[in-house]
């Protein structure tokens, strides 16, 4: 098998930014969605995990 | 409503005017009201919290669950605290009454936690009794930047419960000291969601103390 590391960094690095832009997006969509709206979509998504 | 005359009620009013509206969390220089659907964490939090209170042992929450309360989707295990180093009677006393709802996961008793843990600069956790998770990972304030996060800690009130938590400038810069992905996009959460009112100069001074690059300051979204 051969592994092209070099290629791989690159998809790294892409991904992290793709990643943070989605951050930044999902911020903006925090800051216009009402509490009660995003919070309870949270409230499923964080305690789906204990 | 009419103009303030200079009593009390109308001073805490004015005050509250001077809040200014972001998303629907209020924000002022020094404190963050936040009212939403609870999370299981929240509760975990306040409820482990209330037993520092009550021992009269200051404390910051950093790091993950403040940016999750805030509304950032990841998960956490643990929930990170600061504590100013307190006498052992003191911090016994905290001890006896937080270990009837919670269990410490890694000590085995107060003199083990204090001498053994805490005094070796080594964090202690606390869970629900019988789950590792969530759980406190709670150490005593040792760096100078810990002591600012303690000294200058910031009201989080949610849901009208009342959480210290670290000033998110200092947040924001060490996370991107501590540089995983995560830590980046932790950083830039709190960025965005805050950024009308943190204190830009006060976050670029604690990245030159961190020696934080350009370009890091810039993944994060903070012009430059």
């Amino acid at each position: 098998m051969k592994i092209d590391l070099k290629e791989l960094k690159k998809d790294q690095k892409a991904n992290a930014k793709a990643r943070l832009e989605f951050v930044r997006m999902y911020a903006k969509w925090i800051r216009k969605t009402p509490n009660k709206v995003w919070s309870k979509t949270l409230a499923k998504f964080h305690d789906g995990q204990i | 409503m009419g103009p303030c005359t200079g009593n009390e009620v109308c001073t805490s009013l004015n005050r509250l005017f001077l809040l200014i509206l972001i998303m629907e969390i209020m924000y002022s220089n020094r404190k963050i009201i936040l009212n939403r659907e609870w999370f299981e964490i929240d509760k975990f939090t306040i409820r482990f919290l209330k037993y520092l209170t009550e021992a009269k042992i200051r404390f910051a929450v950093i790091s993950g669950y403040v940016a999750i309360s805030l509304g950032r989707s990841r998960h956490t295990e643990d929930v990170d605290i600061f504590v100013e180093k307190v006498p052992f009677q003191q911090f016994k006393y905290f001890w006896d009454a937080a270990t009837l709802e919670f269990e410490c996961i890694n000590a085995a008793n107060a003199d083990d936690a204090y001498h053994g843990y805490l005094l070796n600069n080594t964090a202690i956790r606390f869970s629900d009794k019988g789950r590792y998770i969530p759980n406190v990972e709670f150490k005593f304030a040792k760096t100078d930047l810990d002591f600012y996060s303690l000294e200058n800690a910031i009201d989080l009130i949610l849901n009208d419960n009342l959480i210290k938590i670290s000033p998110v400038e200092l947040q924001i810069a060490f996370k991107a000291f501590l540089g995983s992905e995560k830590d980046f996009e932790d950083a830039a959460y709190m960025y965005e969601i805050l950024k009308e009112k943190l204190d830009l100069e006060l976050i670029r001074s604690f990245m030159i103390k961190l020696k934080i690059s350009k370009s890091a300051i810039k993944r994060i979204g903070i012009p430059i």
